[in-house]
C-alpha cells in the first residue's frame, strides 16, 4: 500500500514516508538543529499549479587530512560545530549500519577495527579544504529521505567519485559502501530538483534499516510526550548514514531522540 | 559486444525466427509484436566532430559519423565506434571513451538516457514547442572529446557507468513495484548480466527472455508503475508513485495517470481540442490506453515507461 494510508497512523510508525511525512520530519529536524548546524529549508515549485515543496541544504567546510602513503588516517574534521566524538551508543549504531550497509553477515572489516570512525592523525598528510553541499531530498520512488551531496576543491573544481572515497568517507567505512548493493553504496545521478549531477547514498536500504531502528526504539504507546517518530526520522536516519560521508548529528542529539 | 559498426540493425535481430545461434539462454522472448516492434525502432544518427576542437587539432573537414542508433541503446555504448571513426580521421588523435561528450544545438545529452528518450525530448518535444514540424533526420549530434562539462553531465567511465546507471533503474522499477529490491538482487549474477548484455548486444530474445520475468512480476500486481513524466524546458522530472489501479480496482489509464499528475494539461473530460499529449518511442499513444499494459508492453529496457509530454 502506498505511504498515505499507513504513515499517519501514529500507533504503526511505518519507515516509508509520503511527502508530507517528509516535510514535517525535515522541519523538526531543521528545528532541532537550529542551533547546532545551519541547515537550510529550500523551497521549489514542482510545477506550475502545484504546492510548494522542500529539501534541506547544508554548505560545510571539510578539512580532509589526506595521506600521501595511503595508510590508515583519514581524518574530518567540521568547521562549524567542531571534531565530532563518537561515545559507545552511537557506536553502535553505527555498527548497526554496517551490517545494513554490507551484504555480508560477518563484518570482518569493522571487528578488525577496534577503533571505529574515529579520526588518527598521521603526519604525512597534505592539507586540503573541501567545500561539501549536502541535500536531503524526498525520494518518491523510495519514499524516503536521500542524502545528495557534492564535494569541491578550493579552486571550485568537484571531486570525482574516487577522490570523494578517499577525501570524504572514512577509511573504516570504505570497503563496506564500496560492496554494498549492485553498484556500490554512492553513486552519481541526476539531482531530482536541480536535474544536474549529484553523488547520493543508495537508498533502498533505508526502509529496512529504519524499521529495525523504529521497532526497537518505540513503544507503540509513547505517543504524547517526547518527540514522535516522524520528528526523530531524520536525526536517526542521518546519525545513520551521514557519517559515512562526513555529516554528522550532533552526540547529544542522538542520545535525546533514539534513547 | 557493442552493436556492428555503421549498422545498428544486426543480421541476427532480423532473422530471430530461426534458432539464434548465440542465444544460450533457457528461456527465450515470448511472441510480443508491440515489444518487438518497439526493441527495433532506429534513428539516424549524424555525429559531427565539434567544429572548434577538430579545428584544434588540425582536422578542420572531418567527415561526419553515420549510424542508425536503436531507440533502446545509449550513447555511451556507440562512443567507441564514434571515436575510432575520428580517430581514423585525423592522425595524432587519440581520444579517451570516458572524455567524451555530446549535445544537440547545444545542449548536453545526457548519457545515461536512452537514445530514443533524447531524441524525444531534444528532438520532437522541442521542435513542437517551436511550431517546427520538418524532419529533423538524421539527428545531427556534436561530438566533443574535450571540456567535459562536469556540472551538467554524470561523469560517465564509459561503459560500465552506463550498465551501473542501468541496474539502478531495473532496481528502482523493482523497488516501485515490489516495495524492495529483492526480486533483481536475489537474481543470479548471469541472470542479471543477461539483461545488459541483451540490451548491449542488440539481442532482443536474449534481453526479453530474461526481462519477460521482471515485467510480468509474478503475476502479482506491482504496487506502483515505474513511470517518469518529462515537460518541456527543463522542468524538474515528474515520477510519483502511481498505482495501477483505481478506487474501484479497475485498471487506470494513461489519462488517469496523467490527470493525477498535470491535471491542467490532462483534463479527464476534455472540453475542447487537447492542449497536450504524451509521447512514448516517438509515437502517441491512446490517453484510453491501460497503463498497466502500456508500462509492460512500451516500457524501455529499463523498465520504466518515459512519457514525453508535447504541449500542442
Amino acid at each position: 500500500m502506498t505511504s498515505d494510508t499507513s504513515a499517519h497512523q501514529q500507533s504503526i510508525p511505518s519507515a516509508r514516508l509520503s511527502y508530507s511525512d517528509f516535510e514535517i520530519a525535515i522541519k523538526a529536524f531543521l528545528h532541532q538543529t537550529r542551533h547546532h548546524i545551519p541547515w537550510n529549508y529550500v523551497e521549489y515549485s514542482p510545477r506550475r499549479g502545484q504546492p510548494l515543496q522542500g529539501y534541506l541544504t547544508l554548505t560545510k567546510l571539510v578539512h580532509s587530512h589526506h595521506t600521501i602513503s595511503g595508510a590508515h588516517s583519514t581524518t574530518i574534521n567540521t568547521q562549524a560545530i567542531g571534531a565530532p566524538t563518537i561515545d559507545p551508543a552511537d557506536q553502535l549504531l553505527l555498527d548497526e549500519l554496517a551490517e545494513q550497509l554490507t551484504d555480508i553477515p560477518d563484518g570482518d572489516d569493522y571487528e578488525d577495527e577496534e577503533n571505529g570512525p574515529v579520526t588518527q592523525q598521521s603526519k604525512d598528510t597534505t592539507l586540503d579544504y573541501l567545500s561539501v553541499n549536502y541535500h536531503i531530498v524526498f525520494s518518491p520512488s523510495y519514499q524516503v529521505p536521500v542524502l545528495y551531496f557534492n564535494a569541491y576543491r578550493p579552486d571550485g573544481a568537484a571531486i570525482s567519485l574516487e577522490e570523494l572515497y578517499e577525501f570524504l568517507v572514512p577509511e573504516e567505512w570504505r570497503g563496506a559502501i564500496r560492496n554494498a548493493g549492485l553498484n556500490g553504496g554512492i553513486s552519481q545521478q541526476d539531482h531530482p530538483v536541480l536535474n544536474t549531477p549529484y553523488f547520493y547514498m543508495h537508498p533502498c536500504e533505508t526502509v529496512p534499516l529504519m524499521e529495525t531502528i523504529l521497532q526497537s526504539n518505540s513503544s507503540p504507546t509513547s505517543v504524547g510526550d517526547g518527540p514522535s517518530y516522524l520528528e526523530r526520522y531524520v536525526v536517526t536516519w542521518l546519525s545513520l548514514t551521514g557519517q559515512a560521508i562526513g555529516v554528522s548529528v550532533p552526540t547529544n542529539m542522538v542520545a535525546a531522540n533514539t534513547y | 559486444m557493442p552493436p556492428q559498426p555503421a549498422q545498428g540493425r544486426t543480421p541476427a535481430a532480423a532473422s530471430s525466427t530461426s534458432t539464434s545461434a548465440n542465444s544460450t539462454s533457457t528461456t527465450s522472448a515470448p511472441h510480443n509484436p508491440i515489444a518487438k516492434v518497439i526493441w527495433e525502432g532506429s534513428i539516424p544518427i549524424q555525429f559531427s566532430w565539434d567544429k572548434a576542437e577538430a579545428a584544434a587539432v588540425g582536422s578542420s573537414a572531418v567527415e561526419s559519423f553515420f549510424y542508425e542508433a536503436q531507440r533502446c541503446s545509449y550513447l555511451s555504448l556507440l562512443t567507441s565506434h564514434v571515436r575510432k571513426h575520428f580517430v581514423d580521421m585525423a592522425l595524432h588523435f587519440i581520444g579517451d571513451d570516458a572524455e567524451v561528450w555530446y549535445d544537440y544545438e547545444g545542449t548536453p545529452l545526457k548519457w545515461h538516457y536512452p537514445i530514443g528518450l533524447l531524441y524525444d525530448i531534444h528532438g520532437l518535444q522541442a521542435s513542437s514547442g517551436r511550431g517546427m514540424n520538418g524532419s529533423l533526420l538524421p539527428w545531427k549530434v556534436t561530438v566533443h572529446f574535450q571540456n567535459f562539462p562536469g556540472d551538467k553531465l554524470i561523469k560517465s567511465q564509459a561503459v560500465d557507468s552506463c550498465q551501473d546507471f542501468f541496474m539502478s533503474m531495473i532496481k528502482e522499477a523493482d523497488y516501485l513495484r515490489n516495495g524492495s529490491t529483492k526480486k533483481v538482487m536475489n537474481m543470479s549474477k548471469s541472470d542479471q548480466t543477461q539483461l545488459w548484455d541483451g540490451l548491449s548486444s542488440n539481442n532482443y530474445d536474449r534481453f526479453w527472455g530474461m526481462n519477460y520475468k521482471l515485467m510480468q512480476n509474478d503475476g502479482v500486481m506491482a504496487r506502483n508503475l515505474p513511470i517518469r513524466i518529462y515537460l518541456p524546458e527543463s522542468c524538474p522530472v515528474i515520477q510519483e508513485p502511481v498505482s495501477p489501479i483505481d478506487d474501484r480496482e479497475q485498471p487506470k489509464t494513461l489519462r488517469q495517470i496523467l490527470n493525477a499528475s498535470l491535471p491542467d494539461l490532462f483534463p479527464l473530460v476534455e472540453t475542447g481540442p487537447p492542449v497536450a499529449a504524451a509521447m512514448i518511442h516517438g509515437v502517441i499513444p491512446s490517453l484510453d490506453t491501460s497503463a498497466i499494459w502500456a508500462s509492460q508492453n512500451m516500457s524501455y529496457p529499463d523498465n520504466f515507461l518515459h512519457l514525453v509530454i508535447i504541449i500542442k
